[in-house]
């Protein structure tokens, strides 16, 4: 899979990489007082800072009883997840909190904990440390079952404004509900392109299960995926830090928040990913890269796997379409039927031959969304409006479709531009597509057929 | 120049023990940073190892190792039994250092009976560097996990028994009084070149062997 070479080591990764980082954005990075600063100044959304301890007095004189819901007691300078403190407030017993795991929590409990954080128990060196008060995010309800305690997070390594390789972590039993690999969390890797998980690293071992069950670690996808790549480029923009990783909570309204930058990340997200970091970052250095926006597109198209084109759009992607469109609609009863429709951007709304419409039971009470009376060359009509479910290019659409007399035309459903904004229409598109073609040919025979069975019809 | 040097100073009575040894020791540190920067041990850092490495060439391998397990043994009880003492980190580690000195001091007294020459005759210098070994070793049972302590202290004893064993080979102690002033420029030419390594280190081909497939 990948060279030797391709793999990012401790030794190139110091001599390479680290030394690019500036010492005063290093300090930012490290201070977690600072990043937050800085994301609020850059209106970048993270968790809401509820209150930050300095010394003893203040740990005594802080109101616990305001909180409400889950918080996260942190050490400001802290490293790798040591003395971080999830609890949510009790609900049943008053002034008393809940850990992850169940453990009952006290106020003094918690104070002693932040008198620990004070006296430097968990900062580099055993040098004095402030604590702070953060809110816990509302776990996105996709992860809820996933991670085990606390919130999963999604680190993304950016290097040159270009986000180059992304890994999910899963908090487990043995990791107290932390997302840090080095304390039992699973992580996972994630395809540039799609957002989508790969393959799986726990204790330094590959996985393609989780232990003890018969579920995948690959086909997640992470929700807002795009965004959370645009954000992670444009707060390594903010921390003037040239090789770092960003680390995200999914908020399940807020979507992806920042938590933490790293200076230093490590390296088994290769693992998790299966790739060599060094190649990836090789390939972006160097490039003129001016907007956050450009730096996912380069991300994307460069570091997308192998199956990243056979998923179909996520997100806020756009897909091309032709003039000529092989979509997939759904009648009545049964399964989709594939019919060629013109993409006509020159009409509003979508129409139907009412023929099609009729033979494919759409034109039944339950389908008809309304009736309009309207003028045409042929003096005063009565219009259907059904409403429509098919799939152009692996989107699905509910459109609503006016019924029209389309016979004798060579397109039985015209696609309109109401319909059309999740796409982008290339006129050129018009015998480059193979499948469009070898529709087009099939379309003549159910032509045909379509045209005995309005014969039928007209007997009966 | 150095040859010459090194050569009447021999004569006038410095030990010429000492002037391969501190020839030497810099190709013990230059050791020490190739099992970290190539092979990718990772050890107490620089200094213990090469402490180790200057017990074991004035105790000998066998009083040294016995000083060596002696000294984490009874480090690692103390740790253990102190656990439940809730006193600062400090004072805690002046009372393992304390536990380890009255053990050692109890060899001692007990070696001459059962006629360990070897352990009796040490001299307090070995001793007292094995005992500053004691809080590299409790730190990192503290900082990291047990595990982590003894698969670093296995690799300190692996790094410090073979620096050994290079130091005293009687044709390199010839070669470094013989061409002392290449000994030291070699050194610092291999110092340079690990330096400069950036390649994977032997540890990390083995960490990533599932990707390189």
């Amino acid at each position: 899979m990948a060279r030797l070479s391709d793999i990012l080591g401790i030794n190139a990764r110091s001599a390479d990489f680290l030394v690019l980082n500036k010492k005063r954005a290093r300090a930012g990075a490290d201070d977690k007082l600072l990043t937050k600063e800085m994301l609020t100044k850059k209106r970048i959304p993270h968790p809401r800072l509820l209150g930050v301890l300095s010394d003893a007095n203040e740990v005594n004189n802080y109101d616990w009883n305001k909180l409400i819901g889950g918080i996260v007691i942190k050490p400001v300078q802290g490293l790798g997840g040591e003395g971080v403190l999830l609890a949510r407030k009790s609900s049943k017993e008053d002034g008393k909190f809940v850990a992850v795991g169940g453990k009952r929590l006290t106020k003094d409990d918690l104070r002693l904990h932040a008198l620990d954080i004070i006296e430097g128990r968990y900062s580099h060196n055993n040098l004095p440390d402030k604590a702070m008060i953060e809110e816990r995010i509302k776990i996105h309800p996709k992860f809820r079952k996933m991670a085990v305690g606390g919130a999963p997070d999604v680190r993304v390594i950016v290097f040159n404004k270009v986000p180059v390789m992304a890994m999910l972590r899963l908090p487990t039993d043995e990791s107290f509900g932390k997302a840090n690999l080095h304390q039992g969390a699973f992580g996972l890797g994630i395809d540039m392109a799609t957002g989508i998980t790969t393959y799986g690293v726990y204790k330094n071992q590959g996985i393609k299960y989780f232990p003890d069950t018969d579920k995948k670690v690959n086909g997640i996808l992470i929700p807002d995926w795009d965004k959370l790549l645009l954000i992670s480029v444009k707060t390594q923009i903010a921390s003037k830090l040239a090789y770092l990783s960003v680390d995200f909570l999914l908020d399940e309204e807020k979507g992806p928040v920042v938590l933490e930058l790293n200076d230093q990340p490590g390296l088994s997200i290769q693992l998790a990913n299966m790739a060599g970091l060094k190649k990836r970052l090789e390939r972006v250095e160097g490039i003129e890269v001016d907007t956050a926006d450009k730096g996912v597109r380069i991300a994307k198209a460069l570091f997308a796997s192998e199956f990243s084109n056979k998923v179909g759009p996520i997100g806020g992607e756009k897909q091309v379409v032709g003039v000529f469109e092989n979509i997939g609609l759904r009648p009545d009863k049964g399964r989709r039927i594939s019919i060629l429709a013109k993409v006509d951007t020159g009409a509003r709304s979508t129409s139907i031959d009412e023929s099609l419409a009729r033979e494919l039971g759409l034109l039944m009470p339950e389908h008809i969304l309304w009736e309009t009376a309207y003028k045409s060359a042929l003096g005063r009509e009565n219009r259907k409006v059904i409403q429509v479910d098919f799939k152009m290019r692996g989107k699905r659409l509910l459109a609503r479709a006016s019924v029209t007399k389309r016979h004798g035309l060579r397109f039985r459903m015209i696609i309109g531009r109401r319909d059309l904004e999740g796409f982008l229409v290339n006129p050129k598109l018009i015998k480059s597509r193979d499948d469009a073609w070898k529709v087009i040919s099939k379309k003549a025979s159910r032509v045909t057929k379509f045209k005995g069975n309005r014969g039928k019809m007209k007997k009966r | 120049m150095l040859y010459v040097a090194i050569n009447s100073a021999v004569e006038r009575g410095v030990s010429e023990q000492t002037i391969a040894m501190l020839l030497l020791f810099p190709l013990i540190a230059a050791l020490v940073t190739f099992s970290r920067q190539v092979i990718g041990l990772v050890g107490f850092g620089m200094l213990i190892p090469v402490l180790v490495t200057a017990a074991f060439l004035s105790t000998g391998v066998f009083a040294g190792l016995v000083l060596f397990l002696v000294v984490l043994g009874t480090a690692t009880l103390a740790r253990l039994v102190l656990k439940k003492v809730r006193i600062p980190y400090l004072p805690r580690l002046a009372m393992v250092v304390w536990s380890v000195s009255l053990v050692i001091l109890l060899v001692l007294l007990v070696a001459p009976n059962l006629s360990i020459d070897k352990l009796a005759s040490i001299g307090i210098f070995p001793i007292l560097l094995m005992v500053m070994l004691t809080e590299s070793f409790v730190e990192t049972q503290i900082t990291r996990t047990w595990s982590t302590a003894a698969m670093m202290t296995a690799e300190t004893l692996g790094i410090a028994l073979l620096g050994y064993g290079i130091v005293t080979m009687p044709s390199v102690q010839n070669f470094a009084l013989s061409n002392p002033t290449w000994t030291v420029i070699l050194t610092l030419l291999l110092d340079y070149l690990i330096g400069r390594y950036k390649g994977l280190r032997l540890m990390e081909v083995w960490r990533f062997r599932k990707i390189l497939n």
